[in-house]
Parts: C-alpha cells; sequence; structure tokens
C-alpha cells in the first residue's frame, strides 16, 4: 500500500495564502467582504473540525477496516482506480450533501458550514465538529470501500475533493468559461447553493462536478437579478462557536422532548429541517411554494427592491 | 498525522495563523456595520428573510441598529438587529417573549429562542419605547410555556 498524503495538510498554507490574498483583494476591490468576528468564528470552527477529526475519527476508521473484508473487488492502487473513485466519490457526495440539506440529523451537522452571512474563503473552513457522530460515513461512505477501493483510497479522494470545494467559496470570481461553468462545480454554482433566497434554496448540492445537479434536476443558474443573500433562513444572533456548533442539535433534543407521538418523533429528527407536526414552522419547500404563489400573485420587481434595500454589506472606502 | 510532536505543531501553527488571519482583518477593515436607513430598509430585510410578510408600523432604533415592525393585517412582530455588518431578522408570535424590560426609552428583550435570546433598543424617545413595550408584552411566554425553535 503506498503511503498517500493528506491532501487537506499539505493544503493548508495555500488556503492560508489565498484567504491572505483574497482579504487584501476584498479591502482593495470592494468586491467581497470579510468581518473579523465572522473570520474569526470561521476559522475557530475549521480548527475545532480538525480537532474533534482527530479526537472521533478513529469510529469511521475502524468501521472502514471492518468493511473492508466484505469488499466486492479487489481493487489496487492504479490510477484509474484513483480516478474513477474520485468520480464515483463526488457522485456519493452529491447525494450525502443533498441529505445533509433534508435530513435534519444530519442538516443538525451541516448547518454550521452555512451559518455565515458573509461568503469568502474563510467561510469553506466554517465546518462541523461532531460529523462522525452523525453516522453519515456509513451510510454514504461505504459504497466505494464495499465495491472494492482500498479505504485509504477513498480518504484520499474525498479529502482532494474537499481542497477543490475550498476555492469556490469566493464572491470575487464571478463567472468562469462555458465548458467549466456546464461540468464543473464553480464559485458562481456555490454562491447559489449559500443563498438563503427562496429560489435558490436546496439547490447546487455538487461538490466537484455540476452535472450531478444537472442530471438529477436540482441545478439552478445565478441570477443577476437575484443577487444571493447568504447565511440560513433563520440567521443566528451570535458568533458563538459553541452557538453555532449546537444550535441545531439542542433544538432537535427539545422538539423531541416535546414530541407528543413516535410519529412526532421521527418527524423532528429525521424531517426535513423545519419540520413541525402541525406545518406551524417552514421548511425550505414551504418557503418555496409560498415564494412563488406571491410571485405569481404579485411579481415583484427585485432591481427595484435591491435599490430601496437596507445599507448592509457596504465596504468602507 | 499520527506523530503526535507533528499534530501538536500544525494546531500550534493553526491556532497562530487564525489569530494573525483575525488581525490582518481588523487592521484592514474594509467593512462597516450595518445600519437602517429607513422604514422601506427594515421591511425589506423582513420581506427577504419571512416570505409574505407584509411591513405595517415601524419603529426604527437609535442610530439605525434595528427595528420593530408590525405585520400589515396581521398578528405577528417584525425583528431587525444588526449583527456586524449584517442584519439577523425574526418574526415574534404570541408566547416568543420571555421578558420586556423598559428603563427610559431603553428596552430589554429577552427572546424564547437560544440563538438570539438578547436584545437592546434604544428608541427615539419614552413614549415610543413604552408603546412598543406594551406591544411586546403582547407576545410574552405564559408560565411553563414552550421555546420557540430554529429552524
Amino acid at each position: 500500500m503506498p503511503n498517500l498524503p493528506d491532501p487537506i495538510l499539505l493544503a493548508i498554507p495555500a488556503f492560508i495564502a489565498l484567504i491572505v490574498a483574497e482579504m487584501i483583494y476584498a479591502r482593495v476591490t470592494g468586491r467581497a467582504q470579510f468581518e473579523p468576528s465572522d473570520t474569526a468564528a470561521s476559522l475557530t470552527m475549521g480548527l475545532g473540525n480538525t480537532v474533534s477529526g482527530l479526537a472521533l475519527g478513529f469510529v469511521a476508521v475502524a468501521w472502514f477496516t471492518y468493511l473492508e473484508r466484505f469488499a466486492l473487488l479487489e481493487i489496487g492502487y492504479v490510477w484509474w482506480a484513483f480516478a474513477l473513485a474520485f468520480v464515483l466519490d463526488d457522485f456519493v457526495y452529491y447525494w450525502a450533501h443533498r441529505m445533509a440539506h433534508t435530513v435534519r440529523w444530519w442538516w443538525a451537522d451541516h448547518v454550521v458550514h452555512h451559518s455565515s452571512q458573509h461568503y469568502n474563503l474563510s467561510t469553506a473552513l466554517r465546518q462541523p465538529w461532531l460529523s462522525p457522530l452523525t453516522l453519515k460515513f456509513i451510510f454514504f461512505g461505504s459504497w466505494l470501500v464495499l465495491i472494492g477501493f482500498p479505504p485509504a483510497m477513498v480518504a484520499f479522494v474525498g479529502a482532494l475533493n474537499l481542497v477543490y470545494q475550498f476555492w469556490i467559496h469566493t464572491e470575487v470570481v464571478k463567472r468562469l468559461p462555458y465548458p467549466v461553468e456546464m461540468v464543473m462545480n464553480t464559485p458562481s454554482h456555490h454562491r447559489v447553493h449559500h443563498a438563503t433566497n427562496p429560489c435558490y434554496l436546496d439547490s447546487n448540492f455538487a461538490g466537484v462536478f455540476i452535472i450531478w445537479d444537472r442530471l438529477f434536476g436540482t441545478f439552478v443558474p445565478e441570477s443577476a437579478t437575484e443577487p444571493c443573500r447568504y447565511g440560513i433562513v433563520k440567521n443566528l444572533g451570535t458568533h458563538n462557536p459553541m452557538v453555532i456548533c449546537l444550535h441545531e442539535w439542542w433544538g432537535i433534543v427539545k422538539d423531541v422532548r416535546s414530541a407528543r407521538s413516535p410519529r412526532e418523533v421521527i418527524g423532528y429528527w429525521l424531517g426535513p429541517p423545519g419540520w413541525s407536526p402541525d406545518g406551524s414552522r417552514d421548511c425550505s419547500k414551504t418557503i418555496k411554494k409560498k415564494w412563488h404563489a406571491l410571485q405569481s400573485a404579485q411579481p415583484v420587481d427585485v432591481d427595484e427592491q435591491s435599490e430601496t434595500g437596507p445599507e448592509q454589506a457596504a465596504p468602507a472606502e | 498525522m499520527n506523530d503526535p510532536l507533528i499534530l501538536i505543531l500544525v494546531l500550534i501553527a493553526s491556532a497562530v495563523s487564525i489569530t494573525g488571519l483575525v488581525l490582518l482583518n481588523r487592521w484592514l477593515g474594509g467593512w462597516q456595520p450595518a445600519r437602517l436607513e429607513s422604514p422601506a430598509g427594515a421591511a425589506t430585510c423582513l420581506s427577504n428573510d419571512i416570505v409574505g410578510f407584509r411591513a405595517g408600523e415601524t419603529a426604527l432604533f437609535d442610530q439605525g441598529t434595528g427595528a420593530f415592525v408590525m405585520e400589515q393585517g396581521g398578528d405577528r412582530l417584525g425583528l431587525v438587529w444588526t449583527r456586524g455588518a449584517r442584519f439577523v431578522t425574526r418574526v415574534l408570535s404570541d408566547g416568543d417573549v420571555a421578558s420586556v424590560d423598559r428603563e427610559g426609552r431603553t428596552l430589554t428583550l429577552k427572546l424564547c429562542d437560544y440563538t438570539f435570546s438578547r436584545m437592546e433598543a434604544v428608541m427615539a424617545d419614552e413614549a415610543e419605547a413604552e408603546l412598543w413595550a406594551e406591544r411586546l408584552n403582547g407576545f410574552l411566554r405564559a408560565e411553563g410555556g414552550r421555546d420557540a425553535q430554529p429552524a
């Protein structure tokens, strides 16, 4: 077995250099924005994610070591296997990511990454602390190992996938050439994914290749007339990392405690984020439905609306 | 990362890098605290975040740091609050407020929402503060009532 390097560890200096470059570029051009308290929160979440990965990662390692013996094929460390594993891993990533937005148990973990109202390279590092405990790796990480790809190869291509996703968290890069936008996940596509505008909710789940969204009907292009508003549907009133990390978990605990039947327990736990037994809360689907109903009843001129909007996100001169 | 020494060095370097990046961010600036200039701004914030919310009577806080907005023809109260360069909004329904205290023209509001639990609003004058305190009292949680949940 070759001694595969850790792509994320190797990329850390580049991450830091690119964040510094984007910060300076943002200051000079005003085309992006960094806010110290938000940056601090994002980077602290990133560091916590690394620490928790080291502390809790053994759960996943143990699982894949156990699973390897049931593999259907014996695929060696050959170049085409790396390439195939990279593409298949990205396919699995698409579904895992989609489920992370539609199942509250996994959303409670993933919401951390979406909790910033800014969108810059530091947002890429705003990552959850408790991911291994959600057992998502069992449901989504097992497939490639069961096919026969070595766990170390799967971990390696998975890390490459995450490294790729770093640079797309930026407002600095507008649109790339058409063929790239057609095939690859780009800053434009991923801005849409991070936006809370109703028309953008639950779209563009891709990691590296946007083709999965195009294939499975979740692709939404960025519109010049609908600027992205970042964050979550109910933005947090704090930059406290503990609240960022735990708020949705705490929400699940409180809701499950208030449940009056097993159906309600399941709904609060595994239903879509925002699910409630009486429908009094809004989940993405209902928000989109309400928004579409409103649009057809009373068309809104987005340009006109943004002109009367609040003084938000204005970079200092 | 199997070598504990490398691990410790990576963690220390990460902590130093984070501190450095945040200090650089502070030094460079490039952002301004969000401010509401008009009731229309508050209405836009709320209609953006809460689909279908139609703003009615609005009171901006001193310095434009936020606003209370009654819903037109509805029984909800919209809240806009600045958090750095951005705004956070909430729409309050019956039982969403834990307590309201008024001291002169300052209102201290505690919400049954652990992601946005407390805020202070300095109103234009005491009469306005009293009026909105009264309205907010209408959303007080009953003893032993539920907590608002984030979604």
